[in-house]
């Protein structure tokens, strides 16, 4: 009788536990979870999204997209945005599966999409009038390929320390970028997060993949690698960064990717920000990524690495002002 | 280290991971039998097992014990790590020297890392069913790996990801969730068992593959050509005379 009691218990305590992934347990929850987030309905490869968006400034400003990189969303860029607002309407949103956007499938994620997804943000925001795009990371490899497809809808571009533009540069640079050892203490963790929570889902997904953010195997990316600095993100969107290195490629087989094709129609100045620090920062866009522009120029960002924005917001945001033309 | 860069985000990011139990000790003739070893799941381990054994090689239920398992990583970006598991295993003789091993084991762990810390528990089933002679056995693994129950206790940095989260500072989510959560934390794993033993001594090697479902529709195999591992090399003594 006594058995019968505590497994009855035992039952009525492990039922009434919630359930790991209800909302808000581990991450925050996306738009179309939580009503009380701003966000705009888009259609992109065939399928209605929500995506989480913030804008910055008058709309009668000329329009300016801020397109975030890998790994992130738009939370670490509110101060740029917001530095940016008195002259321009600064538009930024959490890419389609990342972030606190809606979450998405596999075959809605190509490069082509990706750039319908800009083109769509274009038509809501700025249907008449050309925008300018700022991106950075992978931002500016989208930034790029964008521009690449549409020279004519842009205005002006920069790019903060934009990912290896082509297959060919990604190939060569592979090696600065990730140095996998399986002796690393961040990989170590990653791993072994999947004892304890199981990854059936999203939110499991995007929690465990946030660590990523804090982990020393990307330490060519930063001035002290083994402390990278802070990126305050809401959420990542793990599986989407899957999905995207999947469609980029890998160093074994080839990365096949190129942002650049039909750039050289675009004819005016790009600028492209480089910290001293990083693997992809000053020597690496100088070397590679300029020569695949008509007219591009490189500037140094001293003693910063891949999160320039964060770690020398004074200097990245002279340099853009100082590029852009309304001001 | 060049890398498939899409395999380590699978690694990473979606799937989960299950230790192992060494019961190669019931292969052996001792009582009481210690046993050490180094392990890939793929994360780096060291275990640590002791098992209390009886009964002869003969007949059908041969040999009968106990075991108690302790897990430490061998590297860590943040956090202590332990993982204790106790259960029972018995070599069940089926025809000759075709036989199974099998395991039932009670898991009681303590992860930790940047998000948080995690205290979870469940339990695991292993099958050795193969060839097992007199100083050789080789066997397929088996297992299911179950974890229904987990406490959470979040860190700084996913609070901080809460933080801001709303325009007019007024919503319902405003920090992740600490306590006692239910899941559906399941690791299927199915490899091979190798075990060189004499009557006092054994050493073996287990290595395979594992999967965890998963509700995004990711097949593993089809989409990277291989899964991910696990495997571990152990050694075992009997540690008091008979």
């Amino acid at each position: 009788m006594k058995g019968l009691v505590f497994w009855i218990f035992s039952l009525i305590g492990f039922s009434s536990c919630h359930k790991i992934d209800d909302l808000g347990v581990l991450v925050p929850p996306t738009v179309d979870q939580d009503p009380h987030l701003p966000s705009v309905s888009v259609k992109v490869a065939r399928k209605q999204r929500l995506l989480h968006v913030r804008a910055f400034g008058h709309p009668q400003n000329p329009t300016l997209f801020v397109l975030h990189g890998s790994f992130t969303d738009i939370k670490p860029y509110q101060n740029l945005c917001e530095s940016l607002s008195d002259k321009y309407h600064v538009v930024t949103w959490d890419q389609r599966g990342c972030g606190l956007s809606e979450r998405i499938t596999e075959e809605e994620f190509t490069l082509e999409t990706a750039v319908e997804e800009v083109e769509v943000m274009k038509s809501i925001y700025s249907p008449n009038k050309k925008v300018t795009l700022i991106g950075q990371s992978w931002g500016g490899g989208l930034a790029t390929l964008y521009t690449s497809k549409n020279p004519q809808n842009v205005e002006q571009l920069l790019l903060i320390e934009p990912m290896p533009l082509t297959g060919t540069d990604m190939q060569r640079l592979f090696k600065t970028i990730v140095d996998f050892r399986y002796d690393n203490g961040s990989w170590n963790n990653l791993a072994r997060h999947g004892q304890a929570i199981g990854l059936r889902g999203h939110e499991q997904i995007d929690y465990r993949a946030m660590m990523m953010l804090r982990s020393t195997m990307t330490a060519g990316y930063h001035c002290d690698g083994n402390h990278p600095p802070e990126w305050p993100v809401r959420r990542v969107g793990g599986f989407v960064e899957y999905v995207r290195n999947k469609r980029l490629g890998n160093p074994i087989s080839g990365f096949t990717y190129d942002f650049t094709q039909g750039i050289h129609s675009y004819p005016d100045t790009v600028r492209i920000l480089g910290g001293s620090c990083s693997s992809l920062g000053y020597s690496m866009q100088l070397q590679y990524s300029k020569a695949h522009f008509r007219h591009a120029e490189v500037v140094e960002i001293k003693n910063a690495g891949h999160r320039m924005n964060i770690e020398k917001f004074g200097d990245v945001m002279a340099a853009i002002k100082s590029f852009l033309k309304a001001y | 280290m060049k890398v498939h860069l899409t395999a380590l985000f699978v690694w990473l990011f979606l799937l989960g991971t299950a230790d192992a139990q060494n019961f190669f000790g019931l292969l052996n003739d001792a009582h009481h039998f210690a046993s050490a070893g180094i392990h890939a799941y793929p994360h780096l381990n060291a275990s640590i097992d002791y098992l209390y054994a009886s009964g002869h090689r003969e007949g059908v239920l041969q040999r009968f014990g106990m075991i108690t398992q302790v897990n430490f990583p061998l590297f860590s970006q943040k956090g202590f790590d332990f993982d204790l598991r106790v259960g029972a295993g018995a070599l069940i003789g089926i025809s000759g020297q075709f036989k199974t091993l099998t395991g039932l084991t009670w898991s009681l762990s303590r992860t930790a890392d940047l998000n948080g810390r995690y205290f979870h528990s469940g339990f695991k089933v292993d099958l050795l069913p193969g060839y097992y002679g007199g100083k050789w056995a080789i066997a397929p693994h088996l297992s299911v790996n179950y974890q229904p129950l987990v406490h959470i206790k979040h860190g700084d940095y996913p609070k901080r990801a809460f933080q801001d989260l709303y325009i007019s500072k007024d919503g319902p989510f405003t920090s992740p969730q600490d306590g006692w959560y239910r899941q559906s934390n399941l690791t299927l794993q199915t490899g091979i068992g190798i075990a060189y033993f004499r009557p006092r001594w054994n050493v073996n090697l287990i290595a395979g593959f594992q999967s965890q479902p998963n509700s995004i529709g990711l097949s593993t195999f089809a989409d990277i050509g291989m899964m991910p591992f696990y495997s571990g090399l152990n050694f075992g003594y009997a540690i008091l005379a008979e």
